[in-house]
């Protein structure tokens, strides 16, 4: 058996004429948390249909659990449990009876007490419908559809969406439980940083259809920083230093945003280009990736952005 | 058993328009029969000649019951037409796709569930329930002349071609094809069968086209559906 | 063999040909509609045919040419009226065969009584009438069903049961009576006969109360069926070949004219067989005469009628000798332009009046002879229609070069679809027009443009190819319905290139990585 249960080589995907993914490579270990983040168009979707054969790549190949995407079988499907974007669940189904048709898909592994002590944990009731139910709510339940198979694998494609603070709280909690419980993987997508900050120990960057970063968290907080420089004199026209993926500049004030940066090179460099003060600036995951991603040669959008 | 609760499935969510079509074609064909078995309306229709008269042979047709066949034939195609657009087109606009292939089990299998709960639909909705108003026009006494054997077997083929427009619907609602609106060419292919169809008058060839028309669509709708991205 | 492979290996030339025959279909249709509105061909020789022409020799050509029974000829010259109950109140002029003008007034004062011959009972069915009934439709398959009346209601119905080929009856009340069939009546399935093959039927009713009586013609033998009586009796049946046509005169119970007839005529029943010969069958007294007719008349017109003293017989020569049938000769624009060069000649023609004495053979007794004049055959003005047919499918040409009979044949059959698309292959076919051609080829260029860039398999595409040239713009639509696949700039050598392959079908190259960044984070192992 593979030790890694995710594993991508040069998937590429277009749409048409458009590129949505390019050469996606990426190898996910069994036990690994993963959080994929991009911003909106970048592929993240498109590269989870991909993963579980609901698309057909135009290059390229990717594997679950030791088994071509293209070719999942029953029994690999039965070991992976999938949210999909927006929780889409049978609408005219109560909780109970979707249960009940979800574990006619997996015999022997349907794990009936966990399904109801989460139904139980998130205040639902076995005879309310689908389609009555709020979007946190059907979130709660297909996350409790997912996990009641215990499965090895759980992909979710931005399961948060939509919810509210108290939900996403619960939802996440309900997430650690489980991880901490009997540790699978889990491989996640999401716009709210601050959920794959608390759960996550890895990041893959998506921007465009090209993976940027895929290293752990810890070394993508290390290596993303923003450096705040003052000037006396004239600033240089040019900044030149290892790491800049780019730059903002007022009066007298230099914002540098750095990628793989250390110290020494910061001090180094601010010795050298006349800068008479400067500080790193404390930065959360949600703004490292802000930066990370950031167009070069952004326009601003309101004025006020200057001062 | 998953086929089987796949197929539950499909059948819960198809029970109101088969209820919907069987209930039309209950009262409708009853009232039919109700009027056509009427005294005034057959002694209409079996109407006395004058005498020394030549007697056109278009005269002498015969009309069990007029209108039950297109009663029949309505009730079909309308059921086929949701049961098509309900099955195949609106999982896609509603995006449950993904949460049905991720089902343990082959896209073949959540196919064949699909098909086969339309073929059962259509048959217990419009075949039973014509089989039934035939039973029933069929009662000593009912009609002068009791309806012939040969129309029980034209109803059900009826219900077949029902059938193949449902397989068409399907099609079209599988089809990712955009241009010149070749999307619809499952549908169009279906009415052309039932044009095809109507004017032969050996059942043996109207059984002939359904068959050969179910096996193209089905083939189609498998290939169609095994290699499309959802 | 793997399910799948059949699958794809009907799924996929299914699609083609079906996605093909759609495309056609509509491609019709917007020529039909095209054709409808910008054709502008008009008739303007009905009013003048309806009036009795002023020249001599066109009103010779134009009246009928009745016999007395002395063998007198007249030519009678009627005003055309278009239903039957305006022709006694239509003008009329009777000639003599010298040109002298005998007598005018209206049809229903006219003082001579002509021979009236044995004609087809009008109201007969026409072969397939049966098929007719039984046709698969929405309204579901009707049936023959034939009443029997009282003074007060109906009492019986008697329904034809095609499977079975015999009558089955039923009390209107309720409860089966018994079978017709060629035997006569039974109450037992099993007793009762088929009758055979059934070309066609026409019936009529006897004195009041009135019942239907019908005459059942099969391929060889003729019945009479009287539905009130429950009797079958055999009139004719055929010594050698087929029944091919059959005519009544005074057969039947029906004032047949409208005042005292001169002429007593006896019940005749004409029946010519395949092989030329013409049966007569006479009653009061019963007789069977059979004549051989010489064979270069032209069997669709003799006539018999019989009269209680002669038996006579009239045909009508000419030296016109037309065209073999259509399924002999092929060639139906040659046949078309026979016909039009024919009828640009003047043609001899000759009306003969024989009697035919009790051994079958026949006595010249009148004859009148006369030339019809020239008539020129206008021809539809197609041009429109032409250049509408320059996208039709090259195809449609190359089916009329390998089966024009056949398919000639198939759009005279009158039930069905198939002569419908017969006669789209028939009426919509380029006739070999190079500006087809042209279009055919442009297509096809236009196909090889597309596809070049996204060819997966030389061998496909040619397939492609092929298509479009044989189907034109239909073809082109269907390539480009099933082929429109996206293409990309190739990153390497910037040409054109699909998606369907992993590399460039240009340079051969595959799809680069994309650029790396100094800051990418690339650091998992």
């Amino acid at each position: 058996m593979s030790e890694m249960v995710l594993q991508t080589e040069g998937l590429t995907k277009y749409y048409g004429g458009k590129l949505a993914l390019d050469h996606f490579t990426i190898r996910i270990p069994r036990g690994c948390i993963c959080g994929f983040v991009g911003r909106n168009g970048s592929g993240k979707t498109t590269a989870i249909k991909l993963l579980l054969g609901f698309l057909n790549p135009t290059a390229g190949s990717s594997q679950v659990l030791g088994c071509n995407s293209q070719q999942l079988t029953p029994a690999i499907r039965q070991r992976i449990g999938y949210v999909s974007e927006g929780h889409r669940l049978i609408r005219w189904m109560t909780i109970a009876e979707i249960a009940k048709f979800q574990r006619a898909f997996f015999p022997g592994q349907w794990d009936i007490k966990l399904f109801w002590d989460m139904i139980e944990y998130f205040d639902l009731s076995k005879k309310q419908k689908i389609k009555y139910l709020s979007n946190g709510q059907r979130a709660q339940v297909s996350l409790a559809l997912a996990l009641a198979p215990n499965p090895e694998l759980l992909i979710m494609d931005d399961p948060t969406l939509g919810l509210d603070a108290a939900i996403r709280r619960q939802f996440l909690e309900g997430m650690i439980g489980l991880i901490m419980w009997q540790g699978r993987t889990i491989f996640f997508s999401s716009h709210i940083l601050g959920d794959v900050e608390r759960v996550a120990d890895r990041i893959v960057v998506l921007d465009k259809g090209v993976v940027r970063a895929d290293c752990s968290l810890e070394q993508f907080r290390n290596a993303v920083k923003k450096v705040r420089c003052r000037f006396t004199g004239p600033i240089l026209p040019k900044v030149n230093i290892d790491g800049l993926l780019h730059f903002r500049q007022s009066a007298d004030e230099l914002e540098l945003v750095l990628v793989g940066t250390d110290d020494k090179e910061i001090a180094d460099w601010a010795g050298s280009s006349g800068v008479v003060e400067y500080r790193a600036v404390n930065m959360n995951l949600e703004d490292q990736f802000i930066e990370y991603t950031a167009p070069a040669g952004r326009m601003k959008l309101f004025q006020w952005e200057e001062k | 058993m998953k086929f089987l609760t796949l197929m539950k499935k499909e059948l819960r969510e198809c029970l109101p328009w088969m209820v919907a079509a069987a209930a039309v074609l209950l009262v409708f064909g009853t009232l039919e029969l109700w009027t056509k078995a009427d005294p005034a309306a057959v002694g209409y229709r079996y109407r006395s000649f004058p005498p020394l008269s030549e007697v056109d042979s278009y005269e002498l047709i015969g009309y069990p019951y007029d209108d039950i066949g297109p009663i029949v034939f309505l009730s079909a195609m309308g059921l086929a037409l949701a049961l098509g657009v309900r099955q195949f087109w609106t999982d896609q606009y509603t995006r449950m796709w993904g949460f049905l292939l991720h089902r343990s089990t082959g896209r073949n299998v959540i196919l064949a569930a699909k098909i086969s709960s339309g073929l059962v639909a259509m048959t217990v909705a419009v075949g039973f329930v014509w089989t039934y108003l035939f039973w029933y026009a069929g009662r000593d006494g009912f009609l002068p002349v009791p309806p012939p054997a040969r129309h029980l077997i034209e109803g059900w083929l009826l219900v077949a071609e029902g059938f193949v427009v449902y397989l068409g619907t399907a099609l079209a609602g599988l089809s990712k094809a955009r241009w010149y609106t070749t999307k619809l060419v499952g549908i169009a292919f279906a009415l052309w069968v039932v044009v095809t169809i109507a004017g032969l008058w050996k059942l043996a060839w109207v059984i002939a086209v359904i068959a050969i028309s179910v096996a193209i669509l089905l083939c189609w709708i498998v290939e169609t559906f095994l290699k499309r991205e959802f | 063999m793997n399910r799948c492979h059949i699958v794809t290996w009907i799924a996929s030339p299914a699609g083609v040909v079906i996605t093909l025959v759609m495309l056609l279909f509509a491609l019709l249709f917007v020529q039909n509609m095209v054709t409808i509105y910008t054709s502008s061909y008009t008739d303007k020789d009905i009013v003048s045919s309806m009036r009795i022409p002023d020249d001599p020799n066109e009103r010779i050509t134009r009246s009928a040419k009745n016999f007395l029974p002395d063998g007198t000829v007249h030519l009678v010259s009627q005003e055309y009226k278009y239903r039957s109950f305006e022709r006694d109140y239509s003008n009329e002029q009777i000639y003599d065969v010298n040109g002298t003008l005998l007598w005018k007034g209206l049809h229903r004062d006219c003082p001579y009584e002509y021979l009236s011959w044995a004609e087809e009972p009008m109201n007969s069915s026409y072969e397939g009438f049966i098929q007719y009934l039984v046709t698969f439709g929405v309204e579901l398959s009707q049936t023959l069903e034939v009443p029997v009346s009282s003074s007060e209601r109906t009492e019986e119905v008697w329904r034809y049961d095609p499977s079975a080929d015999l009558f089955v009856g039923y009390r209107f009340k309720g409860g089966k009576i018994g079978y017709i069939g060629s035997t006569g009546f039974t109450e037992k399935r099993t007793e009762a006969g088929t009758f055979g093959k059934l070309p066609s039927f026409a019936s009529w009713t006897n004195e009041a109360p009135a019942s239907v009586i019908m005459l059942w013609q099969t391929d060889k033998c003729i019945y009479q069926i009287d539905f009130a009586k429950h009797q079958v009796e055999k009139v004719f049946e055929s010594p050698q070949d087929n029944i091919e046509s059959v005519k009544l005169h005074h057969w039947r119970v029906i004032p047949e004219v409208s005042k005292t007839p001169a002429i007593r005529y006896r019940p005749l029943m004409h029946c010519a067989t395949k092989d030329g010969k013409h049966h007569l069958i006479m009653r009061e007294p019963n007789e069977i005469l059979t004549v051989d007719v010489p064979r270069e008349w032209d069997s669709r017109s003799v006539k018999f009628a019989a009269t209680d003293s002669d038996v006579f017989v009239r045909c009508t020569k000419s030296d016109f000798r037309p065209p073999v049938q259509r399924e002999q000769s092929p060639k139906a624009w040659e046949q078309y332009l026979y016909l039009r060069e024919y009828n640009s000649k003047p043609q001899k023609r000759s009306e003969q009046l024989y009697k035919v004495d009790d051994k079958g053979g026949l006595e010249l007794i009148a004859r009148f002879d006369w030339v019809r004049p020239p008539h020129e055959v206008r021809i539809r003005d197609d041009w429109v229609k032409a250049q509408i047919c320059t996208v039709s499918p090259p195809a449609y040409d190359l089916a009329w070069y390998l089966f024009e009979g056949e398919l000639l044949r198939i759009k005279d059959v009158r039930t069905g679809v198939m002569p419908g698309y017969a006669g789209i292959v028939v009426d919509w076919r380029p006739r070999y027009n190079p500006t087809n051609w042209v279009f055919s080829i442009t297509m096809m260029i236009v196909s090889f443009l597309h596809g070049w860039s996204r060819r997966n398999s030389l061998a496909r595409l040619i397939f492609w190819l092929v298509l479009v040239g044989l189907f034109n713009l239909a073809g082109l639509l269907t390539y480009l319905a099933m082929n429109h696949t996206p293409v990309i700039k190739c990153p390497v050598c910037g040409k054109k290139r699909g998606l369907e392959r992993v590399d460039c079908v240009r340079c051969g190259s595959v799809l680069p990585q994309p650029e790396r960044k100094k800051t990418d984070l690339i650091l998992a192992g």
